[in-house]
């Protein structure tokens, strides 16, 4: 009978351990351009964090402000110093939810991904559509979005207001593999 | 005569001073974004799992933007987003890495590494998210006694 009732919990946690599968993506990239008839600024994010629970749907993305590179000094400095403010806020970041996702599907599968997107302390849900690509249990997912720099209390002053743009185009590329944690 | 020899001394300083604060101007913008690491400056020493366990306790923000020497066995190198990426483990049995952005100059010293092999790499500590991030890193090449 004990026999029995630990081969049950074994199969159990074993079940369990299945259901709570994640992997993780270390050096997602997240990118973003601002277009003005004065400037084009390009800054990119190599060291992107993210896991997704793949039973559950749930994604989260983890950045931080002061790894963008620009193409010049004086450009990532205004960002981190003045509109960012990253010595304050040094983290972006993302909660959500890949809606319908069928982890098990093989190939490729476009998704809307909804959740909160926290940048310079404000926090604001969003939503996403994202293409999915799942090769053997590696998964990438890639899409772009547009933001507005009024949405997260960024202020530009008067001066520079020419050379940001009010809308700001974000891509984004993950690739996913197993989380062993 | 003297008048003029005035006003044209007036004019050179003028020129000169627009001729250096044009190529000032210049060099800040065309420089990269990020302080560049060389192997002469110096810097403060640590193994991997050093690192990891003191920006576990919260202890990181004296760290953001210096320059870091980290010691660490090599897990991963990659090209992933065409930038070159060393990925260094600890000795302890943990899922935080330590993730260093190389800088375009040293493709020539990843070419002579090998997983397994234990190295310190130099770089710019940016933070950690699940691991810790250096960008613009080096490898630092043993000093000759030539």
């Amino acid at each position: 009978m004990n026999k029995s009732f630990l081969a049950l919990l074994i199969i159990l946690g074993f079940v369990i351990t299945q259901n709570s599968e994640k992997v993780i993506a270390r050096q997602g990239q997240v990118s973003f351009f601002s277009y003005t008839s004065v400037e084009n600024i390009k800054a990119e994010n190599n060291q992107v964090s993210s896991i997704i629970d793949l039973q559950e749907g749930t994604i989260a993305v983890d950045m931080l402000m002061n790894a963008f590179i620009f193409e010049k000094a004086l450009m990532r400095e205004h960002f981190n110093e003045s509109y960012i403010e990253s010595d304050i806020y040094p983290k972006a970041t993302f909660e959500g939810k890949i809606l319908n996702f069928d982890a098990n599907i093989q190939g490729t599968q476009v998704k809307m991904i909804k959740g909160v997107f926290k940048m310079h302390g404000v926090s604001k849900e969003i939503e996403i559509k994202t293409k999915i690509e799942n090769n053997n249990d590696s998964y990438l997912l890639s899409g772009v979005f547009e933001t507005f720099v009024e949405d997260y209390n960024i202020n530009i002053p008067p001066l520079l207001a020419g050379n940001i743009a009010k809308s700001i185009e974000v891509n984004f590329k993950f690739e996913y593999l197993p989380y062993d944690n | 005569m003297l008048m003029s020899l005035n006003a044209y001394r007036q004019l050179f300083i003028l020129k000169l001073l627009l001729v250096v604060s044009v190529g000032l101007g210049l060099n800040s913008c065309t420089k990269n974004s990020d302080k560049m690491v060389s192997e002469s400056l110096d810097v403060k020493q640590f193994n991997v799992d050093q690192i990891i366990e003191r920006n576990l306790n919260f202890n990181e923000d004296n760290l953001i933007e210096d320059i870091v020497l980290v010691e660490g066995v090599i897990q991963d190198i990659n090209n992933l987003n065409n930038r070159s990426t060393i990925i260094l483990k600890g000795k302890k049995d943990t899922d935080r890495l330590v993730i260093c952005d190389m800088q375009k100059n040293q493709k020539l010293a990843i070419n002579n590494l090998n997983l397994g092999d234990e190295i310190s790499i130099k770089g710019i500590f940016k933070g950690t998210l699940n691991d810790v991030i250096l960008l613009n890193c080096i490898i630092p090449q043993p000093k000759t006694n030539e």
